[in-house]
């Protein structure tokens, strides 16, 4: 090797031993940074708490604490007021937000809420919820714009929380156009709404033509137990050719336990496709009406196993008829996977309702 | 003639200093990329309440499969804790796996265990089922007994039982964090075409264990034990996240693992008599499934969900380590046609190749390289300036790693809280280069030789077990 290219060499050597005393400086340096951190936490927890205690078992203006706590502490507070928030309740829950409401704060969240910078927004938008005024709703909407789904999910979450149930079509809209969200995500964003939504999916699903979000809303209703929605449902049932929208608006059938579904329930416990027969089964187990027993002891019959299994737990539970006909299907050696599978599920029924 | 083998052994060497300059380049890139992951995932993290999306009605089903073979000492203590996780809804599938000792017989005894009939949901091809059994005292807890098949064998007769929506694979012995389940099944409720998932494992050696959990986080008293430790956190914190920024995630540790159970149908199940069953179905996972859903992804998280017991002794580690170097190879040669296929993008481009070169073949590369580099030292064929280069690049490449592990770590889990703990991590950080990785480099290229000389076996490794 020349001299000029070893001392290159040598060169890289030596920056590559800087770069590790640098990270060992690196690792101390986080320690005492984080040490210092944690220490001036609990200083302002031991230092704060005793006097938000007792301005939450007092009348005193909320302004005069919150005055008197730096801003430079406020990462802490919140830190503070966010874990009190979750888990206070009543008359001790509403003072804690007029710590938010009605003092100083409540401008700074609105501020900070417009920031570029993401942390601060999600924080900001986070502490919004507990300031119920239009003002603060329009401000959310204007957030669901933005190319971060964490503020997405945070902003639909504050708006759940004030109940903003006249948004839900515009949050779906938003939804829809954002192609990395998937339904279970909008799912438990939308679930945190309370049943007033209800209604107003309904309406939307005349006019919705995504699959996905039909699917999103068939969901909900089904969470809700809607039943006001039946007719639509049962609309989407006999004219989709959707495997999916089937299957979850034969859940919705079983869930709202309508006898209006008998006949479509009936129609769907022959389809071509199992796990479609399969929801089937399962609605009629729940509905457990009469004039669907015959049919639900034939499908033990079914040709697929999973129709077998859904038959006979649909069985067990239906009525008496049916339970005494898996009986005898237990007892019956000529059938050999039948005899099976209401052995199986008879026993583990019986064994789990003993307990 | 002299001349020639001198050139020959000259530009080996270089070859070689290249070589260890790359791989620590790649760690650096990677680690780079790791960084980015790690910050974005914490930062979501902050405003997620897992548990209250989970309190929704619609949530993913979970089967546990804990294949047990042999594992009476500790099978007790483990279903406990498993029974104790936080999920809504889950099932605790125990295989017995034709095991010679009492595992059965406690686990009947001590669950309360009544046999029922046999009802496979899934048809994966698999030994004989003895006999199948639920618990009167915990109803999501299942008991079954099979004729001896290996791991693999076991695993598939509880994808066969399951008809959850996802299945854990957990090992017997590991010890599993109580809110583990909600965070490994996030991935599959926020991206759909998450097929599988992965969590970081730690080692559980030197903590403080109670009723199945780990309560302390200490070190573990025995040095070999303590490399590992800075090893683990450099392969999970580096390695799998960096490889997932590149969709190229190839192994998912067996300890803890997450799979979409009709995904798993759909490739058969896990591969019978192969040594390295967990990477092996997570390549062939990429290969099948991606060729049908470009979009499907093997996900990780970097949450540390699952402790694990590292070896103690030269003895066990050395069967260890050439286990997984053996079930690598299998893994990488059973699916050669990942190797630079433009189909699988970066996985097929980087990632696979990555594996063959740095995994495969560079425990012979490494070794040889030494071997070479030693006999043309004695033999006066290289400078000692150019010995000094060479032995700088591997050795200070490997502390700056070590070290930024312990940085990683240190922003974010910070799972060693005391500042002793610090100053011992830092120490091992640099120890581990001298000595350790050498030793380690020893039996994988020991693996590598007796793979390729046909000595295929897994062999048996003991384990002390954990004292609660």
């Amino acid at each position: 090797m020349s001299t000029g290219y070893n001392f290159y060499i040598l060169m890289a050597l030596f920056v590559l031993l800087q770069v590790a005393y640098f990270f060992m400086a690196c690792i101390f340096l986080l320690r005492a940074v984080n040490f210092f951190r944690t220490k001036r936490q609990e200083k302002f927890i031991s230092k704060w708490q005793d006097l938000i205690f007792s301005y939450l078992y007092s009348k005193d203006n909320p302004q005069n604490l919150i005055s008197l706590i730096p801003k430079s502490k406020y990462k802490y507070l919140f830190s503070y007021l966010r874990t009190f928030l979750f888990n206070l309740k009543g008359d001790d829950l509403n003072r804690l937000k007029q710590l938010i409401t009605e003092t100083s704060l409540r401008e700074y969240f609105f501020n900070k809420a417009d920031k570029l910078n993401r942390k601060d927004r999600v924080e900001a938008i986070y502490f919004l919820k507990y300031i119920n005024t239009e003002e603060t709703v329009n401000l959310l909407i204007r957030n669901l714009n933005t190319p971060s789904e964490l503020v997405f999910r945070t902003t639909v979450e504050s708006l759940a929380y004030l109940n903003a149930y006249g948004k839900i079509n515009l949050i779906l809209d938003v939804a829809k156009k954002r192609k990395n969200l998937t339904s279970d995500s909008i799912l438990s964003m939308i679930l945190k709404f309370d049943k007033s939504i209800c209604p107003i999916l309904t309406e939307r699903l005349d006019t919705e033509k995504s699959t996905k979000i039909l699917l999103i809303i068939i969901t909900v209703l089904w969470h809700f137990k809607y039943a006001e929605a039946l007719k639509k449902i049962l609309n989407i049932l006999f004219y989709s050719g959707d495997k999916a929208l089937i299957i979850e608006s034969l859940r919705y059938l079983g869930e709202v336990e309508n006898l209006d579904s008998i006949n479509a329930l009936r129609f769907f416990l022959g389809h071509s496709k199992p796990d479609i027969r399969v929801a089937a089964i399962e609605a009629v187990g729940k509905i457990g009406d009469a004039s669907l027993e015959d049919y639900i002891i034939k499908k033990m019959l079914d040709p697929e196993l999973e129709v077998k299994i859904a038959a006979a737990k649909a069985m067990y539970k239906c009525s008496t008829k049916t339970e005494y006909k898996l009986f005898e299907y237990a007892k019956n050696p000529s059938r050999q996977i039948e005899s099976v599978i209401a052995q199986r599920i008879i026993m583990e029924k019986r064994i789990l309702e003993n307990d | 003639m002299t001349e020639i083998l001198k050139n020959i052994v000259q530009y080996f060497n270089y070859f070689i200093l290249l070589y260890f300059l790359a791989i620590g380049s790649i760690y650096i890139l990677l680690s780079l990329l790791s960084f980015f992951n790690l910050k974005r995932y914490l930062n979501n993290q902050a405003f997620k309440d897992l548990k209250d999306v989970f309190k929704l009605k619609k949530y993913k089903s979970i089967s546990l499969i804990v294949p047990a073979y042999n594992e009476e000492a500790g099978i007790y203590t483990s279903v406990l804790a498993l029974l104790q996780l936080e999920y809504p809804e889950y099932k605790i599938i125990v295989v017995n796996d034709g095991s010679k000792d009492q595992t059965l017989d406690i686990l009947k005894e001590k669950f309360n265990a009544i046999e029922v009939p046999y009802l496979p949901f899934g048809n994966i091809p698999t030994e004989k089922v003895n006999s199948v059994y639920i618990c009167k005292n915990y109803k999501n807890l299942v008991i079954v007994d099979k004729k001896n098949g290996g791991k693999a064998d076991a695993i598939n007769v509880g994808i066969n039982i399951s008809d959850s929506d996802l299945i854990i694979v957990v090992d017997a012995d590991s010890i599993i964090e109580r809110d583990s389940l909600l965070k490994i099944s996030y991935p599959f409720v926020e991206n759909e075409n998450v097929i599988a998932v992965g969590g970081t494992v730690r080692i559980a050696n030197g903590c403080q264990i109670n009723k199945g959990y780990v309560t302390s986080v200490e070190l573990p008293k025995s040095w070999l034990a303590k490399f590992q430790v800075v090893e683990y956190i450099r392969a999970f914190m580096f390695g799998r996240n960096g490889f997932q920024i590149m969709d190229g995630i190839l192994i998912i540790s067996g300890a803890f693992s997450c799979f979409k159970r009709s995904e798993l149908i759909k490739v058969n199940g896990f591969l019978k008599n192969c040594i390295g069953e967990d990477m092996e179905i997570i390549v062939r996972m990429h290969r099948q499934l991606r060729k049908e859903n470009p979009q499907a992804l093997i996900s990780f998280i970097p949450d540390p969900v699952c402790w694990t017991e590292a070896p103690e002794s030269k003895k066990i580690l050395g069967l260890q380590r050439k286990r997984w170097q053996k079930g690598t190879i299998v893994s990488l040669l059973l699916h050669k046609q990942l190797f630079f296929n433009t189909h699988y993008g970066l996985l097929g481009m980087i990632v696979f190749p990555y594996f063959v070169l740095f995994e495969m073949l560079g425990p012979i590369i490494e070794a040889v390289g030494y071997l070479v580099f030693f006999v043309s030292l004695i033999f006066g064929m290289v400078s000692l300036n150019f010995a000094l280069v060479l032995f700088s690049a591997a050795i200070l490449y490997g502390i700056v790693l070590s070290l930024l592990s312990v940085i990683f770590e240190e922003l974010t889990f910070r799972r060693y809280s005391r500042l002793s703990h610090l100053i011992e991590l830092f120490i091992i950080a640099v120890l581990e280069n001298f000595g350790y990785r050498q030793i380690t480099l020893w039996y994988r290229f020991k693996g590598t030789l007796e793979y390729f000389l046909g000595d295929r076996k897994w062999g048996h490794m003991e384990k002390k077990g954990f004292s609660s």
